[in-house]
């Protein structure tokens, strides 16, 4: 993971591989972070893409340092959140049949 | 058998084991704090986890038999080859707590009269000056009103009585009342009434006419005397004066919990919440709803709304929680409103029916507003949005539309589908989606759009705040009791 | 303790080749035509001679028997003085016994429908054999006819009754057409019940008063199943449940105390809450001395008096949801308090006593005493209440 700062101060990009983190994930963790920063997402080639970051110009470096690391974690934590549905989508599916169907009766398989 | 193969297994045989790991169950987690997450599955179970136990429990290394594996397989979050019934009951909970949805809608408000003596600058309703009887609802509207009503197939019908001033025009209530009660000889249906009131023209007549017919009433106490009449100005000044004498009176007709008080907050209670607390305690009300301040109707054209922001609302909410609970520690049951319908969510199968915490919404399927004209509107933000001069939530007209055109409109129906809260950004994956609502008419209103960017929104801040705070109080023993008093089960 | 089984000597000739199941009858006067199903039962101290033509007789004094020529007399030992007109009773004559099977006089009977069992709990009071005794629903079948109709309520136990299938059904529905008004409580450990065919036939039985009485000894699968020594049986037990109530039959929950399901008994009853809200009675027990307890006490036996504090928790857990909560087996003085509304006296008159302790206390009428197997061990802060 690349970082790299432009000569404004409040403008910060990082690139990220997709192949560590899928598009969904980073996405999502955009759109965690909208009343926080704004967020332009470029394909640099089909394994990397830049993330650039636009903060508040209120913000300071220790505030901008902090919602860095609350980017990151946040990060991790959608890319556990794709593990888990993705495991329990089959069962998500069977409760949801189970939920609607017309009776509550257990049938032997 | 041969004589007693007195033969006993302990525990460990009935345990998974350890190269068939346990499979995970569908659940969503969400920030504590900086250490913690709120683990939630589709029944609305919680638990919470550090981070390190919530990597173990996804990387399938949490240890077995640890009070933790213990609570996860419980409370079904994880299941193993001896507990798929887990996958049942999952269901069955989930199944339950959507049954509301076949009810339908049950709360239906008449606003009988735009009239009214106070000018309060909160006041979501343009109101008019009170010997303007142009502005209230005929027999004609109500009974087209009434007939909507009995469409719905809910068991149970609750018929609120609004303004303006609704006793400005109580001979159109006696009329909707004897009507309702007379289709429902043959309905047979749970009928609940309510009129929401300013007391100032409470009388032994309107009494006598409540006694018989059971209806309740709802009555606005802001606080003390002074905080109360700074937010409801009238004429004389006094309206804290005539609305606790009207409090008394209907206690001593109709008796002790014939009447309940809803305040409003404004920027003047921001800082005084122990002291509407204290009034309402005074007053003899066993609880408060401590209500965040909405953005419609007057409120945002006498700018009080931009006047505080979540913030300062929460540092409120929790201060008036922590007194009331300190209260309750002292051996006197005071509940909060608002706590006790999320808990009632934390811990129950059942929906409370809080319409602004419901995915799908409750505007329209769980609640309705006839305005005086006929307008109908998904629910009474929606009316306010109206006053302002948007009509994205009006329904239709009982003059014009049939109940099967504006229950089915795409109006109504595209709203509630593409704002349910399963689905859209932010809150499909949030712990506490089967806490929270969606209100539509809440982001349309303040961001013009109608889904809302949550992290930008009021309504997901404070929520999100309220419910963290809620989990962090179960924490304690002592306080965990007294909120689960107020748990509606 | 009440006998209800014993040796008994036959006096005279009998004729027995199998067992003879029947009802009592002290009447000497019934019709002729009766007297050859029931068993003539001969109380008062007179020197009568004995009605003729009943088919078997029991006396308590030998010198009452004047004359010899009647045959399947039998000589009961005095501890069976309780027996009364409308008793049914069974003759053992391989084994030259007696087993009384109703009591019309007790408010409960308990009818035991099989000895085998599908679970082999720690604390089991009746413990499983492994025989075949398909004979017994046959017996209950032909005595449920016999049964006096001012029964009230009673109880179906074992072993499993559900091993028998198709016969309980039948059982059922026989009770339903003798004996309308009786209330019929099954104990069972719910795991047949996922033969949802079963359950169907049992629904369509429409038996008036119904109930499942289902333990449920934790909210952890391993847990349960390590106390019932059955894999799979959490499983099997609570989607038993579910059928039954998805077909609208009554089901109790009952939850035996002790060492082993005390820690998690408020969690236990969370899960209640959560997940069998709609069942129709909690029952919280207290261990009994019987059986396989003995063999398991060191797993077992804990002072009831030191789980109060997890017992008043579930106990306030489930009343905040309005359950219908019992505490069976827990004596008054080992009992926080707020408890004592839901603790019911509920030993069978055939099986309770006191202990020394408990003389001069002032409720002792409101206590339910103790199993006369609690001899054995029992906690050690029992006390009279003055």
């Amino acid at each position: 993971m690349n970082t790299g700062k432009d000569t404004q101060p409040i403008e910060y990009f990082e690139i990220f591989c997709l192949s560590t983190y899928s598009l969904n994930a980073i996405k999502k963790t955009c759109y965690k972070f909208s009343s926080d920063f704004s967020v332009k997402l470029e394909k640099v080639d089909d394994e990397k893409i830049k993330v650039g970051f636009t903060f508040n110009p209120n913000a300071d470096n220790e505030m901008r340092a902090d919602l860095i690391r609350q980017f990151h974690n946040e990060l991790l934590d959608q890319d556990l959140r794709e593990i888990v549905f993705k495991e329990t989508e089959g069962v998500r599916n069977l409760i949801l049949a189970h939920a609607f169907s017309k009776t509550t009766l257990i049938e032997p398989e | 058998m041969s004589e007693a193969r007195l033969k006993f297994q302990p525990l460990s045989s009935y345990e998974s084991k350890e190269n068939t790991p346990y499979k995970l169950l569908p659940f969503n987690f969400t920030h504590l704090d900086s250490n913690r997450y709120v683990l939630t599955n589709l029944a609305g179970e919680y638990l919470v986890l550090t981070k390190h136990e919530l990597d173990l429990l996804i990387s399938k290394k949490l240890p077995i038999g640890t009070i933790n594996y213990n609570n996860l397989i419980a409370k079904n979050f994880i299941y193993d080859q001896s507990s798929d019934v887990a996958i049942n009951l999952i269901a069955l909970k989930f199944r339950t707590k959507k049954s509301f949805l076949s009810e339908f809608t049950s709360l239906h408000l008449f606003v009988v009269s735009l009239r009214c003596d106070h000018s309060c600058p909160y006041c979501q309703v343009s109101r008019q000056n009170v010997d303007t009887s142009q502005f209230d609802m005929t027999k004609e509207t109500a009974n087209k009103g009434i007939a909507f009503a009995f469409k719905s197939p809910s068991r149970s019908l609750k018929f609120e009585f609004q303004g303006g001033e609704s006793l400005l025009n109580f001979q159109l209530i006696k009329y909707i009342v004897l009507t309702v009660e007379e289709r429902n000889k043959i309905e047979n249906r749970d009928i609940q009434f309510v009129i929401a009131t300013n007391l100032v023209f409470i009388s032994d007549e309107i009494l006598s006419f409540c006694n018989e017919h059971k209806v309740l009433i709802s009555t606005s106490l802001d606080g003390p005397e002074d905080l109360h009449n700074k937010n409801r100005p009238r004429p004389g000044k006094n309206s804290h004066q005539l609305t606790i004498q009207g409090i008394n009176k209907v206690r001593e007709a109709l008796g002790p919990q014939s009447v309940s008080a809803l305040m409003t907050t404004t920027k003047a209670s921001l800082t005084r919440v122990k002291d509407v607390i204290d009034e309402y305690i005074t007053q003899g009300f066993n609880s408060i709803f401590l209500r965040p301040l909405s953005p419609y109707g007057f409120a945002i054209k006498t700018k009080s709304y931009k006047k505080y922001d979540t913030q300062e609302w929460l540092k409120f909410y929790f201060e008036g929680l922590a007194y009331i609970i300190e209260i309750n520690k002292s051996g006197h049951y005071f509940a909060e409103q608002y706590a006790s319908i999320i808990l009632s969510k934390m811990y129950t199968p059942t929906e409370p029916g809080y319409v602004d915490l419901q995915s799908p919404a409750g505007i329209g399927i769980s609640a309705i507003v006839f305005n005086y004209n006929g307008d109908v509107y998904a629910s009474d933000e929606a009316r306010m949005l109206a006053e302002m001069k948007d009509e994205t939530f009006k329904l239709g007209n009982l003059d014009n539309n049939s109940y099967e055109e504006i229950i089915g409109s795409d109006k109504l129906l595209d709203v509630l589908e593409q704002t349910m809260s399963e689905s859209v950004p932010g809150c499909s994956e949030c712990a506490f989606q089967p806490y929270c609502g969606s209100d539509p008419v809440f982001h349309h209103a303040t961001q013009n759009d109608m889904v809302g960017n949550k992290p930008n929104s009021f309504f997901c801040h404070k929520n999100m705040e309220v419910f963290k705070h809620l989990v962090r109080l179960m924490e304690d023993p002592d306080t965990r009791k007294i909120l689960l008093d107020w748990v509606r089960c | 303790m009440m006998k209800l089984y014993s040796r008994i000597k036959p006096l005279t000739n009998t004729n027995l080749t199998k067992r003879f199941l029947a009802k009592i009858s002290d009447n000497p006067n019934i019709p002729n035509a009766l007297r050859s199903g029931l068993i003539f039962l001969k109380k008062n101290n007179e020197r009568m001679p004995l009605p003729s033509g009943f088919h078997s007789y029991f006396i308590f004094d030998e010198n009452h028997l004047s004359d010899k020529n009647f045959g399947n007399v039998f000589l009961l030992p005095p501890e069976f003085n309780y027996l009364a007109n409308d008793d049914i009773a069974v003759i053992n004559p391989e084994k030259s016994a007696v087993k009384i099977l109703f009591r019309k006089n007790s408010p409960f009977n308990s009818i035991l429908v099989t000895e085998n069992c599908n679970n082999f709990c720690l604390m089991c009071s009746q413990p499983p054999r492994n025989i075949n005794d398909r004979y017994l629903i046959n017996e209950i079948l032909s005595m449920i006819p016999l049964i006096s109709p001012t029964a009230t309520e009673i109880g179906i136990t074992g072993g499993e009754p559900t091993l028998l299938g198709e016969d309980l059904v039948t059982m059922f529905k026989r009770f339903k057409a003798c004996l309308p008004n009786t209330a019929i409580h099954v104990l069972t450990n719910g795991r047949n019940f996922t033969n949802t065919n079963l359950v169907k036939n049992i629904a369509s039985v429409v038996h008036p008063d119904l109930m499942f009485g289902i333990p449920l000894y934790s909210d952890v699968p391993s847990i349960h199943d390590y106390v019932v020594q059955a894999k799979n049986a959490y499983n099997e037990t609570l989607k038993g449940i579910i059928n039954l109530k998805s077909l609208n039959q009554k089901v109790e929950i009952r939850v035996v105390i002790h060492k082993q399901t005390y820690q998690r008994l408020p969690q236990l009853a969370e899960f209640i809450t959560r997940n069998l809200l709609f069942v129709d009675h909690v029952a919280l027990m207290g261990l009994e001395m019987m059986g396989f307890t003995k063999a398991n006490i060191d797993s077992l036996w804990i002072d009831p008096a030191d789980y109060q504090s997890e017992l008043v928790e579930a106990v306030k857990i489930l009343d905040r949801f309005r359950m219908n909560i019992s505490i069976y087996n827990h004596q008054l003085c080992l009992l926080d308090k707020s408890l004592w509304r839901f603790a019911k006296k509920s030993i069978s008159d055939w099986k309770n006593e006191y202990m020394p302790e408990c003389s001069g206390c002032s409720i002792k009428s409101e206590c339910g005493g103790f199993f006369s197997s609690a001899h054995y061990k029992y906690s050690k802060h029992i006390q009279a209440i003055v």
